[in-house]
């Protein structure tokens, strides 16, 4: 299957929806809405409400997150916003801000 | 980072809004807005552009509708299928393509374009320019292609006209194989870097 | 039908409607309007402004007016068109000089045109 990625130089503003993986590398502005997981790598820069089942960022992301499965935040990355999903890890490095609910 | 400079909309994807950027970008899935490139758009069979479209260069063999204004060129292969109006000094379109607008190439008397395009940095680890002065499909190493008279100068007799669509049929197959190959690495290097992480944290 | 296609050589003009079946080429000039059953060939030293209606045809040099064809409509790599292209098929070679509206079919997925 392939594989959607948003490149370092691109620049999306409006709204990504799909049922597949998501790497992006590049700006994505709006909203993102997946049934699949989604990469922001250490290039990229997310101003969106996110709703996924996977999240994994390592790059930047503004926006609230909402996903089914785990949110994954790595060191290095910078995450402002609100976190819900039953599964969410954050390495030694990360930086964030915001709330989490785990629906304990 | 060369392997970067390619962005992909998976078919399953639907993109509404603007998209600007400099590099190549593969539509298998849905872009409805506008896209503003410095380099390629490749808009493949399963794709469908939904925009008004500013690119360097466009190679259309999925759905567009709506306007492109290109820079080099635009090119609607045998399975592309446009409705819009095309504004570029070089445009193509083979035999087997649906299309319904307006072209415009500009000054009719200046100079052909033929063989005045720029090298393309596009895909440049498997494709010199010296290989074909028009942009890759896709994608892909080009030596098949380039060793094939899918563009011969010269009149094109009905007869002749028609040879072009199993040849068309055949390198759109190669090429959707070679996307795949091409995008493997990636995945399965993706796919293995989050297993690796999600055991040692468990 | 005429088995050798009728050859307009380049020393000749022609100002009127030329109508019929059987193929043609032009090499010379033709102004006014053209209505053939076959094919009809506008050749590199050919100049046609007129507007025509034909089965299939190739332009290999100038020509000004709309095309209307039943089959394929070529513009080839040294030609120069101006005007409306109304044609099941069309082709556009890498080269041509293009300027007016193409009107094909274009078979499109449910709902794409609002």
């Amino acid at each position: 299957m392939a594989n959607t990625i948003i490149g370092s130089s691109i620049v999306i503003d409006g709204e990504i929806t799909g049922d597949e993986d998501l790497v992006i590398q590049g700006t994505v502005k709006g909203k993102i809405q997946l049934k699949e997981s989604l990469y922001v790598e250490s290039s990229g820069v997310v101003e969106a409400d996110i709703e996924t089942q996977n999240v994994e960022v390592s790059g930047q992301v503004t926006g609230n997150m909402t996903a089914s499965d785990k949110v994954e935040l790595k060191s290095q990355c910078r995450m402002i916003g609100d976190i819900k999903a039953p599964r969410i890890l954050i390495a030694d490095g990360a930086s964030f801000k915001g709330n989490v609910d785990m629906d304990v | 980072m060369a392997d970067n400079a390619s962005t992909i909309v998976g078919p399953s994807i639907l993109i509404n809004g603007n998209l600007q950027g400099d590099e190549d970008l593969t539509v298998l899935g849905r872009v409805e807005g506008n896209i503003s490139l410095t380099r390629t758009l490749h808009v493949e069979e399963s794709g469908i552009v939904k925009a008004d479209i500013q690119v360097r260069n466009a190679v259309v063999s999925g759905v567009v509708v709506g306007n492109i204004t290109a820079s080099d060129s635009v090119e609607i292969t045998d399975a592309g299928r446009m409705v819009g109006d095309i504004k570029a000094p070089r445009v193509i379109i083979v035999d087997g393509a649906r299309f319904r607008g307006a072209v415009d190439m500009g000054d009719l008397d200046s100079p052909r374009a033929t063989g005045e395009l720029p090298a393309r940095k596009v895909g440049s680890l498997t494709r010199t320019s010296a290989q074909s002065a028009l942009p890759p499909r896709r994608p892909m190493p080009a030596p098949v292609r380039a060793a094939t008279p899918v563009r011969a100068p010269g009149p094109i007799t009905p007869a002749a006209g028609r040879r072009d669509a199993p040849i068309g049929a055949k390198s759109s197959e190669d090429e959707t194989r070679a996307i795949g190959a091409r995008q493997a690495p990636v995945l399965a290097g993706k796919k293995f870097k989050k297993k690796v992480v999600v055991k040692k944290k468990v | 039908m005429a088995d050798a296609p009728c050859i307009i050589g380049k020393g000749i003009q022609i100002r009127g409607n030329l109508s019929g079946s059987g193929d043609l080429v032009i090499e010379g000039r033709v102004e006014g309007h053209i209505a053939l059953q076959d094919h009809v060939t506008v050749e590199e030293s050919g100049t046609v402004v007129a507007d025509i209606e034909s089965q299939d045809l190739t332009v290999n040099g100038k020509m000004s007016g709309n095309i209307e064809a039943v089959g394929l409509v070529s513009i080839s790599s040294s030609a120069t068109v101006r005007g409306d292209v109304r044609a099941p098929r069309v082709v556009i070679e890498d080269g041509a000089r293009f300027r007016g509206n193409i009107e094909m079919d274009v078979p499109l997925p449910p709902g794409l045109l609002k």
